[in-house]
């Protein structure tokens, strides 16, 4: 009876004991909440949200710009096009065009009805023109005939460039002996100053991808815990020409920060500081298995604190029946 | 004073009972949520702050290739001036060899249902030769800023064949009256779309 009333006994001490480390952990995870608040709260500073308004400002401006850029039309194209399919003894004396619609209304002259028939036949073959209406045509007083064209054209008369005779064709006319100086791009000689550390991942299972501060030069990585982070070898993607040190795909000690130098074509160098923290993968999965944790450790404790509490009184109960019995048998 | 140890033990167990069901098992409750809760809070932070990283990178990448960036603000200029735009016109029309003789704005619209961008649409009465003319719409398809020549009318007033003969196309025409022909001056008609936030 006396082991069932003491074990009750240490029950109920380790039931406080429970209460008490429930009471202390969640003290402290308010505390690790309010730090990761105040981390959130320092991660979206003005600065950085400036630089998200132009990022997504300019990312409209661009998306506009590639729409208007796939429409855009050159209509001075049609020029070009016309002048080379028109027959030596057609002439035109009217030109209307509307681009929207694809259609050119034409008015003209031609030397013979013959003539008109093969300028006729020769916009009919040509792939930039999808149909050719004869509206009318009449002969006038000088034998001429005087007539009206309707063509619909197809889209890509718009990309039409006509073909140079070779001897018009100037030095200027061949793209390869563009000085690039004068069209203001850079020239070869010149070295890149691009130093940046584009990617920084593990490859661990899954994956873990470094987050870069291109302003702070940091990168930070958030590895499982129970991750041996003495022995990591980061796939490193940098800019073009440009090299970095230590090198990608080489094992480092990540207990520490680990500083890594990336040198530019033209000799200047940018330092990054790569940062691995071990944290719990997330979610309710993390939360289980540390509650696990907890409540082994309260087990134990609780076991523990009752053996010894039993033991305890055991041996208080049994010295005490001894000094009795000593005393009875000394009376 | 002697305590009945059966009692007691049943009170005591009575007494943990409660002690569990009141305090230990809200407070285990109470533990998985915030544990919960830091879960949550951890991965924001790591979204929030990866996402931010990417917008720094873009960011950078940007300032990079400032002038492509201002190629494209020139493109398509944040506000409606019609100042620089009527000035533009005159000018090119100048260094092209024609006379604008009238510059109407026709309209002003959204380019599409639900986009920023406004579509502007002159019309353009000028007066020169026709290689003037593709000489302008060239510099037109040239310049910075989008311009778009939505309709193009010409013709020739005058009744002869000869004058009408002017009109023919420059590449088509015999060589030897390729010359007079280009120098002839004509009226012309332009509707010209720009556009702008």
């Amino acid at each position: 009876m006396d082991v069932i009333f003491y074990f009750v006994i240490s029950l109920l001490v380790s039931t406080v004991l429970c209460y008490l480390i429930f009471v202390l952990k969640i003290y402290l995870q308010g505390q690790q909440i309010k730090d990761l608040d105040g981390k959130i709260e320092s991660v979206g500073t003005d600065v950085q949200k400036k630089q998200e308004e132009t990022v997504f400002s300019l990312q409209k401006k661009i998306n506009d710009y590639a729409v208007m850029l796939t429409d855009h039309e050159l209509s001075s194209s049609i020029f070009g096009f016309l002048e080379k399919t028109t027959l030596p003894n057609v002439w035109f004396s009217q030109f209307s065009m509307g681009t929207k619609q694809g259609k050119i209304t034409l008015l003209g002259v031609a030397e013979s009805m013959d003539a008109l028939s093969r300028q006729t036949a020769s916009l009919e073959k040509s792939e930039f023109i999808t149909k050719v209406d004869l509206l009318g045509s009449s002969v006038g007083e000088s034998g001429k005939v005087n007539f009206s064209l309707n063509l619909t054209l197809d889209p890509k008369i718009f990309g039409y460039v006509p073909p140079l005779p070779e001897s018009e064709t100037t030095p200027e006319d061949n793209p390869a002996t563009v000085n690039p100086e004068e069209n203001g791009e850079l020239p070869s000689e010149v070295k890149s100053s691009e130093k940046q550390i584009l990617s920084f991942d593990l490859p661990l299972n899954p994956e873990v991808v470094g987050a870069i501060d291109q302003t702070n030069r940091t990168i930070a990585l958030n590895v499982p815990l129970g991750t041996d982070v003495t022995n990591l070898s980061p796939l490193i993607n940098i800019s073009p020409k440009a090299s970095v040190s230590p090198v990608s795909n080489i094992s480092q000690n990540f207990t520490n920060s680990v500083i890594y130098t990336v040198s530019a074509e033209d000799g200047s160098l940018q330092q990054y500081t790569a940062t691995v923290n071990a944290v719990a993968e997330g979610g309710a999965e993390s939360g289980s298995s540390k509650n696990m944790l907890i409540i082994t450790i309260g087990v134990i404790v609780a076991v523990v604190v009752v053996i010894a509490l039993g033991l305890f009184f055991f041996l208080k109960k049994r010295s005490k029946n001894k000094k009795i019995a000593v005393e009875n048998n000394g009376n | 004073m002697e305590i009945d140890r059966p009692i007691a033990t049943a009170v005591i167990l009575f007494v943990i009972l409660l002690l569990i069901f009141f305090l230990v098992v809200p407070k285990y409750h109470q533990f998985q949520s915030m544990q919960q809760k830091i879960g949550e809070k951890q991965a924001e932070y790591d979204a929030k702050f990866a996402y931010y990283s990417e917008v720094n990178k873009i960011y950078e990448q940007l300032e990079a290739r400032k002038d492509v960036v201002e190629k494209i603000n020139g493109a398509i200029p944040s506000s409606t001036a019609f100042g620089p735009l009527v000035y533009f016109f005159q000018k090119i029309g100048i260094e092209n060899g024609l006379i604008v003789r009238g510059l109407y704005l026709s309209k002003v619209s959204s380019a599409s249902i639900g986009s920023d961008v406004k579509e502007i649409i002159f019309s353009l009465d000028l007066l020169g030769s026709y290689a003037a003319l593709k000489s302008f719409l060239a510099s037109l398809e040239n310049s910075a800023r989008f311009f778009e020549t939505s309709n193009i009318s010409f013709g020739s007033s005058a009744t002869s064949a000869q004058t009408q003969a002017s009109l023919a196309a420059g590449g088509a025409a015999p060589k030897t009256s390729v010359a007079p022909q280009i120098l002839q001056i004509y009226p012309f008609k332009l509707e010209i779309k720009t556009y702008s936030y």
